[in-house]
Formats: C-alpha cells, sequence, structure tokens
C-alpha cells in the first residue's frame, strides 16, 4: 500500500507534465509575446487547470487501480490528460450505445461533447484575459511614451530600427528593400499627422508592432537615463 | 470588398493585409491594425467593420483601454479565407475556380445564388432557367463569352485560370449537360430537367469535395 505523501507525490508528478503541457500550448498561441503572456492572470489560470486536470484524474485512476503507484503511470496521465478528456467522451458514447435506443443516444453524445468543450471554452476565455491584459500593457507603455518621451528622439529610434532590421512585409516578402522603403515613408506619413501626441503614438505602435515591445522599453529607459543627466545635481 | 462564391473567397488588397497582420500578430486594437498594415485608422476601420460584417474578423470589448476599447482578431473563418486567397490562382482548382466565377452574382443581385433560387421558384416539370444557364456555362471553356451576359460581374483572377485537361468528373458532368440540350432540342423538356438535374448534382458534389 502505497502512503499519501506518495500519492501526492505522484500527483504532483502529473500536475508538473500537464504544466509543461500548458506552457507548450501557450508557447505556441503566443510565440512573439510568450514572456509577457505568462505574466498575465490568463496564463496562470489555464496552467493551474492543466496542473490540477491531470493531478485529480491521477488520483482518481490511482484509487481505483492501486497498481497506478507508480512515477511511470503518473507521467504517463500527466502527458494524456488531453485526451483523457476526449476518450472519457468516446467510452461513455460505445457504453451507452449498446444498451440504449437511437435517441437516447444522441442525447448522450450531446452531454459528451459538451465536456470536450468545457476545457476549448475556458482555453479560449483565458487566451481572451491574456490577449486583452497584452493589449493593455501595450496601450500603457505607449501612453508613458507619449507623456514620458521627446518626439525627435522617438522618430529617429524608429528610423534606426528601419535601417537596421529589416522587416518584411506580409505582402511583400519578397522584396524586402520596397519593404524598408515602405517603412521610411510611413514615418514620413506619421510625421505629416496634427498633433505631436498622435505622432508619439503611432510611432510608438510602430516600433512595438514591427520590432518589438522591447524596443520600446529600451528606448524609455534610454529616455529615463537621459532625462536624469540632464538634471543638474542628479547622479547618473 | 470580400466576396464568397461558392466557397470560394476573394480578398482586396488591404483586406487581406489586414487579415494576415492579426494572423501572423495576433489580436491589436484598432491603431495597432492600422500601423501593422503602414496605414491609418481612419481607413482601416470602414474594411474591419466590412470583415466583421462577413464574420471574418472579431472585436472585442475590453475594459479601460487608453487607446481605445476594442481589440480585433481573426476568426477561424477569417484564417480560411486569407489561406484561399493566399493560393495563387493557378493553384487553385479551375472548376472550382471556374464554378464561382459562373455563380458570381450579378451587378445588381442581391444573393450570390442565383442558380438555387430559380430552382427553387420553378415548378417542377420546367426547365429552370438558373439550371440550364449553368450547366451551358459547366459545358462551356473558361475563355467562351457566348451567351453569359451575365458574366460582366465575375472575378478577373477567375479568367486568368489557364486551361487544362477535364478530370474524369467534369466530363461526365459534360456529357450529361449535352445529353440534357439533346433532349431539349427534341422537345422532351422533362428529361432533359433530369439531366441537368444530375449535372448539377455532380457539380454540387464536386463543389463539396476537399480534393476539389
Amino acid at each position: 500500500m502505497t502512503s499519501l505523501p506518495q500519492l501526492l507525490l505522484f500527483a504532483a508528478l502529473s500536475a508538473a507534465v500537464g504544466v509543461a503541457w500548458g506552457l507548450s500550448e501557450l508557447v505556441s498561441a503566443f510565440a512573439l509575446d510568450t514572456g509577457y503572456a505568462l505574466r498575465t492572470l490568463g496564463a496562470w489560470l489555464l496552467l493551474l487547470v492543466n496542473a490540477f486536470a491531470p493531478a485529480f484524474i491521477y488520483v482518481l485512476a490511482a484509487s481505483f487501480f492501486p497498481e497506478l503507484y507508480a512515477w511511470q503511470a503518473a507521467v504517463a496521465i500527466g502527458l494524456a490528460w488531453p485526451v483523457v478528456i476526449r476518450n472519457l467522451h468516446f467510452n461513455f458514447s460505445a457504453r451507452i450505445a449498446d444498451a440504449a435506443s437511437d435517441d437516447s443516444n444522441a442525447a448522450d453524445q450531446a452531454t459528451s461533447v459538451r465536456f470536450e468543450r468545457i476545457y476549448t471554452n475556458f482555453q479560449s476565455l483565458a487566451y481572451r484575459m491574456i490577449n486583452a491584459q497584452l493589449a493593455h500593457q501595450r496601450a500603457g507603455l505607449i501612453a508613458r511614451v507619449v507623456t514620458d518621451c521627446d518626439l525627435n528622439d522617438l522618430e529617429a529610434h524608429a528610423r534606426r530600427l528601419c535601417i537596421a532590421q529589416p522587416v518584411p512585409m506580409s505582402d511583400e516578402r519578397e522584396n524586402e528593400n520596397l519593404s524598408n522603403e515602405r517603412c521610411s515613408e510611413y514615418i514620413d506619413n506619421i510625421m505629416m499627422r496634427e498633433s505631436v501626441d498622435e505622432k508619439k503614438m503611432y510611432l510608438s505602435a510602430f516600433v512595438i508592432n514591427y520590432f518589438g515591445r522591447a524596443s520600446l522599453e529600451e528606448f524609455i529607459r534610454q529616455q529615463k537615463h537621459k532625462v536624469r543627466k540632464s538634471i543638474p545635481g542628479v547622479a547618473s | 470588398m470580400a466576396n464568397r462564391m461558392n466557397g470560394v473567397y476573394s480578398l482586396d488588397q488591404t483586406e487581406r493585409r489586414i487579415l494576415r497582420a492579426l494572423h501572423d500578430k495576433g489580436p491589436g486594437m484598432l491603431m495597432e491594425v492600422a500601423v501593422r498594415t503602414l496605414d491609418f485608422p481612419e481607413r482601416v476601420a470602414p474594411v474591419l467593420r466590412t470583415l466583421h460584417e462577413q464574420g471574418l474578423v472579431h472585436v472585442e470589448r475590453i475594459r479601460g483601454g487608453v487607446l481605445g476599447n476594442e481589440l480585433w482578431s481573426i476568426t477561424p473563418q477569417g484564417r480560411r479565407a486569407l489561406e484561399e486567397a493566399a493560393q495563387p490562382s493557378g493553384q487553385r482548382p479551375a472548376f472550382i475556380t471556374r464554378m464561382a466565377r459562373d455563380v458570381a452574382p450579378l451587378p445588381n443581385s442581391s444573393s450570390g445564388s442565383e442558380y438555387q433560387q430559380e430552382e427553387a421558384a420553378q415548378p417542377s416539370g420546367q426547365q429552370p432557367a438558373g439550371t440550364t444557364r449553368m450547366a451551358r456555362d459547366v459545358a462551356l471553356p473558361p475563355n467562351s463569352s457566348s451567351g453569359s451576359e451575365y458574366q460582366s460581374g465575375v472575378d478577373a483572377a477567375a479568367r486568368s485560370v489557364p486551361l487544362r485537361q477535364p478530370t474524369g468528373h467534369e466530363l461526365e458532368i459534360e456529357l450529361l449537360i449535352k445529353l440534357g440540350d439533346l433532349a431539349a432540342q427534341h422537345g422532351d423538356t422533362n428529361e432533359a430537367t433530369k439531366y441537368y438535374q444530375q449535372a448539377l448534382k455532380l457539380v454540387r458534389e464536386k463543389g463539396r469535395s476537399p480534393d476539389a
């Protein structure tokens, strides 16, 4: 007979594998913003579900089948838990199909489909939460640039990035020179807008969307440093 | 404006860019979508609304957004439309492209399914005009203009599809149409309708099959 601490250890192993599975889902869904996405509430919720569900399934399975008190079984359940959900659907339907009429079979199938949908719905809710939070973070960053940064410096930063890092446009991947020309042309168009704040907003959004948030964060840091240096008596 | 003709989407360049931007870089606010396409919100907003009406993009209200409260994302339908639009017209099955062109709505038509409407409106035994027209056009080579007075609104890309050898399925359809034509010439409209309906059934099956 296995002790409770050992059972919990195996359950934790299942949970760890489930978390790894959830992480891989997040990495593939937010390939460009993985680091930022992982720091959101939606991501944590998804990872928690991915941890608790396999742990719960493992404890449940091990309580029915004592031979599952092994680390291999814990790992296997952690790896297979999303599949387990789908299998439960099939097993459930198949068992009912033997005993019931066509009509009740249809009703049971509808019930099991809903079970699978719970996870899908939860996953899309988590993704929506992550996307909304990422959008808030980007908007906050742009707002900081508008209030704290110098327009000319920002324009120079955007132009430098364009030169240093060619941007393949969606439709013109085959012609990068053209896309660089278009980048520069776009910055010219931004600079023709009337309001200074508007120019800053577009330039920041341009930098974030083409060169990543880190580029804009680095620019904000540089600006802060510049401001600190320009204040007499403030050590750099 | 994005059109869907017999399951094939046709997107203009701005629509394609917007969908591509949402697909590649994920959901974004209006200003971000505009910047991603190297454009400005005042020009992108109406296109996004149109795409939204067609179910190709989804908009979600977010609370407390400093730069607006709308978050735009691409829908699975939008992804499909983008994939279809990304295929060069030469790679698109010619038969399907021709079908898409043939069922293109008339410039003043409100529905893209003219054939189905006419077919439904005709009492049984009478030859539906839409069926005859479709049957005739399926039998016609893509560049033929005879008898196709409604082709003024067709997709130009579809016209450029190179000619190729018809498959067995297409030949069968053509033969059925020819048999229908013969029956119609002999005044047997019931028999002609049967042939045209068989051809129509095959055309629809061909349109539904994943390899089409």
